[in-house]
């Protein structure tokens, strides 16, 4: 599903400031797998998800995400890409303020040009999933973290893409919230997700079927 | 959907789109009321040129050919012209009258029972010179309503005498009516450059110079009909009859009206171009209220990136919420205005003109404007890189 090859990404190339964030990375993801990334912070995880999450491209080296080249794709095939094949789990769960928890998880669908009977129902079938179908006119504000995280979630699970990029999604949760999205995370992995959990809490990497560590842009 | 969630984001900033929806309210406001004036101003202008006898034109001796007479037989063959009504003989002589001693300078006019068609004449009090004074050769006159309430203070003076200087004798005539003010409004405007009129049958003003020709022959065209060419066709028609090649002109107050009415609205226009310019300053504030809202959302623009949205959806979100906020600018402004021109023709007792011409105009120049001015902001959100946008 995933396929990274040799790669490397270099922040502010030939100047002063040049960072190495990726270095000469290689890694493979397959089909239906839960995959957790490890690293202390600064080590590049975030630089990785980027990438894989199509929100960036490497300097130099291979990324193909389901047998694509990514690199060669224009700017609206990436974003089309990024809509069809992933969703993205912040630890800040970027939902957008002004919209009620419904409108927010029917959004992937709008860009997707799907009628709005059917993403209504879509919404209403994932809030229901992460059992918040009496929040779905609440604004995220009107949320406890853990909603709005389920809420994110659901959001996901209504963009129906085949891998998950959870980005530290228990990171400004309570351990009671936490324990209950990484619960939800592995019941989209059973259902036949791919899911890539980031993060640098090593308790929870360890409930993933592998544990990728990275230190310092390089696998280890 | 798409256009309920870009009135959702308007709501948003309420005070700021409310203040960029004024100035374009505002824009648009003095453009329609500005047009609203010039086309209230053309209208009094065409019914006033009406009232003077926009239908009537006046056949003479041109410069060149200066001793060419008209004749009663030349009166009976322009009547029978295409595109003539009537003609009737005019004669006309720079004179003075003395009334109650006083003497001011005056106009007096030779003519029949037709003047009240021909040249619009309208009597207000008494009657006009008839039938019965041509034939008679009678001493009797028609006044200007002016003139009346000038000299007496009141305008129904009929049954007065009036001394007239003719030929350069005093001859008395007596006031059987005095006639509305041809062009109203203007000629009370002008009154210090137009002598007054008076109104003598054309055979006593014959007796009294002692000529049998006639200096003019004024015709009444057919209504709807006056235009340039049919000027320019009679004017070659009468040079035949007379057998001169350009000895005759014909004036008509249809050029004249064109002339008017083509100054008025090159004034009309300017101003409203003048006023444009608000248009275009308005525009400028919604590029501002647009470039502060994508400052605002810039990680709401990241969200939607990261979940699919193409910088082209982003860009129509923008765009449209700029085009939708100057719309309703300009209704505002249109409303207003036109609120505005319907109040003032009441106020001064006119009939309502409403310019739809401008409203109309305004209304997509200032869409366009938001259009326009809303394509810079939306680019700037939708180039946004959304790994940047989403770190803020």
């Amino acid at each position: 599903m995933i396929k990274i090859r040799n790669l490397t990404k270099i922040y502010s190339p030939c100047t002063e400031h040049e960072v190495t964030a990726l270095d000469n990375v290689s890694l493979e993801v397959k089909k239906g797998e839960f995959a957790a990334v490890v690293g202390a912070s600064g080590s590049g995880k975030t630089t990785l998800m980027n990438i894989i999450g199509c929100l960036d491209t490497q300097t130099e080296g291979e990324y193909f995400l389901d047998g694509t080249d990514v690199s060669a794709l224009s700017s609206a095939k990436l974003s089309r890409v990024r809509g069809e094949k992933i969703s993205f789990i912040f630890q800040g769960f970027n939902l957008i303020p002004t919209l009620t928890a419904e409108e927010n998880v029917e959004l992937p669908l709008i860009y997707r040009g799907v009628p709005a009977e059917k993403r209504r129902e879509a919404a209403r079938l994932s809030l229901e999933a992460v059992g918040l179908s009496m929040r779905a006119d609440h604004l995220p504000s009107e949320l406890s973290g853990g909603q709005q995280q389920r809420v994110a979630i659901a959001r996901a699970l209504a963009a129906n893409a085949p891998i998950i990029l959870a980005d530290e999604p228990c990171g400004s949760l309570d351990s009671r919230s936490g324990g209950m999205i990484m619960e939800m995370l592995h019941s989209l992995n059973r259902e036949g997700r791919t899911v890539v959990l980031i993060t640098h809490d090593n308790g929870a990497a360890l409930t993933a079927h592998r544990q990728i560590r990275i230190s310092d842009g390089r696998i280890i | 959907m798409g256009l309920f969630r870009a009135l959702k984001n308007i709501r948003r900033g309420k005070g700021r789109s409310a203040l960029t929806l004024c100035g374009v309210a505002v824009g648009v406001f003095a453009v329609v009321v500005i047009s609203g004036i010039g086309v209230v101003g053309t209208d009094r202008v065409t019914s006033a040129m009406v009232t003077m006898g926009i239908n009537s034109a006046l056949v003479e001796a041109s410069e060149t050919g200066g001793s060419i007479s008209l004749t009663d037989e030349d009166v009976t063959a322009f009547s029978r012209l295409e595109g003539v009504n009537k003609a009737m003989p005019l004669m006309a002589s720079p004179s003075e009258t003395k009334l109650l001693d006083v003497s001011r300078d005056c106009y007096a006019w030779g003519v029949d029972r037709q003047a009240k068609d021909i040249i619009s004449l309208e009597a207000i009090h008494g009657r006009l010179i008839g039938d019965g004074d041509v034939e008679a050769h009678a001493m009797t006159c028609v006044i200007d309503e002016v003139f009346a309430t000038q000299s007496y203070g009141r305008s129904n003076i009929t049954g007065k005498k009036i001394r007239l200087l003719l030929e350069g004798g005093y001859y008395e005539f007596e006031i059987v009516g005095v006639a509305k003010s041809g062009m109203t409004g203007l000629q009370n405007m002008m009154s210090g450059i137009m002598p007054d009129f008076v109104y003598i049958p054309y055979t006593t003003m014959q007796d009294i110079t002692g000529r049998t020709s006639y200096d003019k022959i004024a015709l009444l065209l057919d209504g709807g009909s006056a235009d340039e060419n049919l000027t320019s066709d009679l004017t070659r028609e009468v040079n035949q009859l007379k057998s001169t090649k350009s000895g005759l002109t014909i004036t008509n107050f249809q050029s004249q009206k064109g002339q008017l009415n083509n100054i008025l609205s090159t004034v009309t226009t300017v101003l409203s171009l003048i006023a444009g310019i608000s248009l275009v300053v308005s525009g400028i504030t919604v590029m501002t209220t647009m470039l502060v809202s994508v400052g605002e959302r810039t990680r709401e623009i990241g969200i939607k990136k990261s979940i699919g949205a193409k910088n082209k959806d982003i860009m129509w979100e923008f765009l449209l919420e700029s085009v939708l906020l100057t719309a309703m600018g300009s209704i505002t402004g249109i409303a207003l205005g036109t609120l505005v021109c319907a109040a003032g023709c009441i106020a001064f007792s006119l009939p309502v003109a409403v310019p739809i011409k401008s409203i109309l105009l305004s209304f997509c120049f200032s869409s366009a404007m938001g259009a326009l001015f809303g394509v810079y902001p939306a680019m700037k959100a939708a180039r946004l890189n959304p790994i940047e946008a989403l770190r803020t």
